[in-house]
């Protein structure tokens, strides 16, 4: 993974503040392997359904000006 | 919405109210042309006055004087007694846009039932009167002859008060009152009446005001207003006795023991109204015939949810209420373009109905508001909205069964912004939406 391409840092503040875990994509798999910020880490290998993605709403979204959905489908957003 | 309008009538949540006709002397009932044309000056629908006027209002939501002088008497404004009657039922034929009008007549000193048939050659003024139905005993006293409709079978269906002073009459086969009538259009009796011999259609009946057809079942159901106890609502079958006077419950779909004096009904079959309002039943309460101010009778507007075969109510709801200090009350009530219409039969300048004072007002829904809002509240778009899987989406909105906010507006519930799975929903992107959190800032706007 080459760091300069990865937009949202991992960090322990946008880790806190991401939306994932309350979100209905975020399945049983996802949870049980405590994984969230999918637009920092990238995407899961837990096979998720897509039901609908919070990531719109997301104050890491936001602070980082994304605009796309399903990171933890499509990968981490990158520049 | 009309700030004087507000402060008179309560309205159900995302339904607002507007007075479209005033100047009317008592308007008693409402018929609308089956399909109106898109000519600005051809009728819309008529409305029936009870001492004796019917006024035609046209495309253009102009009032002409379509009859007056209906009544060959003089009638005296005792509200509540003599003066609640007069000239009351109305329906429009739909091949020829004739109406067909229910009023009592004096004959040699007595009073008598009529039903007619009006021709007019424009719709806007009659030109001629046929006789249909006449010579039945009647009183001044409300419990005379009252709706008429045309079913799903073309045939004419009229409803007949008992007369109030010998209420045994409605058990009498051999009389017309208290009973509902099925007839040709020219007043023939059909060949297969129960009674191929009889114009009677059902017996047992008191003072049943209103009626009209459900769709969903392909039947007819009437209101019928009880003495001391009683009001009730029946669907109407063939050859069915429903009891009166010994009962006001035979083979009643529903019954109200604290009588609010039910007047006119229908159903919202039409699109009218969102959806989830699809086949449920509208009826006016009027309550007493002169009543000032909000009363605990009557004075409102009631929904109800029939099962699919119309032997039951699934849920009650309050629709309207008359929060004024006048003698405004729902009495005409009928589902038109765009709403849930009818009349207040008083007004509200009214001391005694000597005044023209009577309104037409429409109940409308805000979320099927056309110009307003960008997104159709569609059963199909209802399926494709992804509230109900939000994190958002909270148990009062769950059990209100609320979603699809960017079509019909913010929710009432209180609310934690936990996420919005809006800017991910096939909706949202089917309306080209980019926003958020509907929900909680009210719908999409155009």
């Amino acid at each position: 993974m080459a760091e300069n391409e990865r937009i949202v840092p991992d960090i322990d503040k946008n880790a806190s503040r991401c939306l994932c875990p309350g979100c209905p994509t975020h399945n049983e798999c996802m949870k049980s392997n405590e994984e969230r910020i999918f637009c920092s880490r990238g995407k899961t290998e837990c096979n998720p359904e897509k039901k609908g993605c919070l990531c719109g709403t997301c104050p890491v979204e936001k602070e980082y000006g994304l605009y796309d959905f399903y990171y933890c489908v499509e990968g981490y957003a990158k520049k | 919405m009309d700030e004087n309008i507000e402060k008179i009538w309560w309205v159900f949540p995302r339904f607002k109210i507007e007075r479209l006709i005033t100047g009317l002397e008592l308007p008693v009932n409402l018929a609308f042309v089956p399909e109106p044309t898109d000519n600005p000056s051809d009728p819309l629908l008529y409305v029936t006055e009870l001492y004796g006027k019917i006024k035609a209002i046209t495309n253009d939501w102009k009032v002409h004087n379509y009859a007056e002088s209906l009544l060959n008497y003089e009638p005296n404004y005792e509200f509540p007694g003599t003066g609640e009657s007069g000239l009351t039922g109305i329906c429009v034929e739909p091949k020829s846009g004739d109406l067909f009008v229910s009023m009592i007549y004096e004959d040699g000193g007595d009073v008598k039932n009529k039903l007619v048939r009006l021709k007019s050659k424009d719709g806007s003024k009659m030109d001629s009167m046929e006789i249909i139905l006449e010579d039945i005993p009647s009183i001044k006293a409300a419990h005379q002859i009252q709706a008429i409709t045309i079913g799903f079978d073309g045939k004419l269906y009229v409803n007949l008060g008992e007369g109030m002073i010998n209420p045994k009459v409605a058990q009498d086969d051999s009389d017309l009152r208290g009973k509902v009538l099925r007839m040709n259009l020219d007043g023939s009796i059909p060949e297969d009446n129960p009674d191929p011999d009889s114009s009677v259609f059902a017996k047992g009946f008191r003072n049943p005001f209103g009626a009209r057809w459900r769709k969903s079942d392909k039947s007819l159901y009437i209101s019928d207003n009880g003495p001391s106890y009683d009001d009730r609502i029946a669907k109407v079958e063939p050859g069915k006795n429903y009891g009166w006077p010994n009962s006001m419950r035979e083979n009643s779909l529903f019954w109200i023991n604290f009588p609010e004096g039910i007047t006119a009904l229908d159903f919202m079959q039409n699109g009218e109204f969102p959806f989830g309002y699809e086949d449920e039943l509208f009826v006016a309460y009027f309550g007493g015939s002169y009543v000032k101010g909000p009363s605990i009778k009557g004075k409102k507007i009631v929904k109800m949810k029939l099962n699919e075969d119309g032997s039951a109510i699934k849920s009650y709801d309050i629709f309207a209420s008359y929060i004024g200090q006048n003698a405004a009350s729902p009495c005409g009530l009928a589902f038109g373009p765009g709403g849930l219409y009818f009349t207040d039969l008083h007004g509200e300048k009214n001391g005694q109905a000597h005044a023209s004072s009577g309104n037409i007002y429409k109940i409308s829904s805000v979320i099927k508001a056309e110009g307003e809002i960008l997104v159709p509240y569609t059963k199909e778009n209802f399926g494709k909205c992804l509230c109900p899987g939000c994190p958002t989406h909270n148990e009062c909105m769950n059990n209100r069964d609320e979603r699809l906010f960017c079509a019909g507006g913010k929710t009432e519930c209180d609310l934690e912004r936990k996420g919005c799975l809006c800017g991910e929903c096939p909706v949202e992107s089917e309306y080209g939406l980019t926003e958020f959190y509907y929900c909680d800032e009210g719908a999409a706007k155009k």
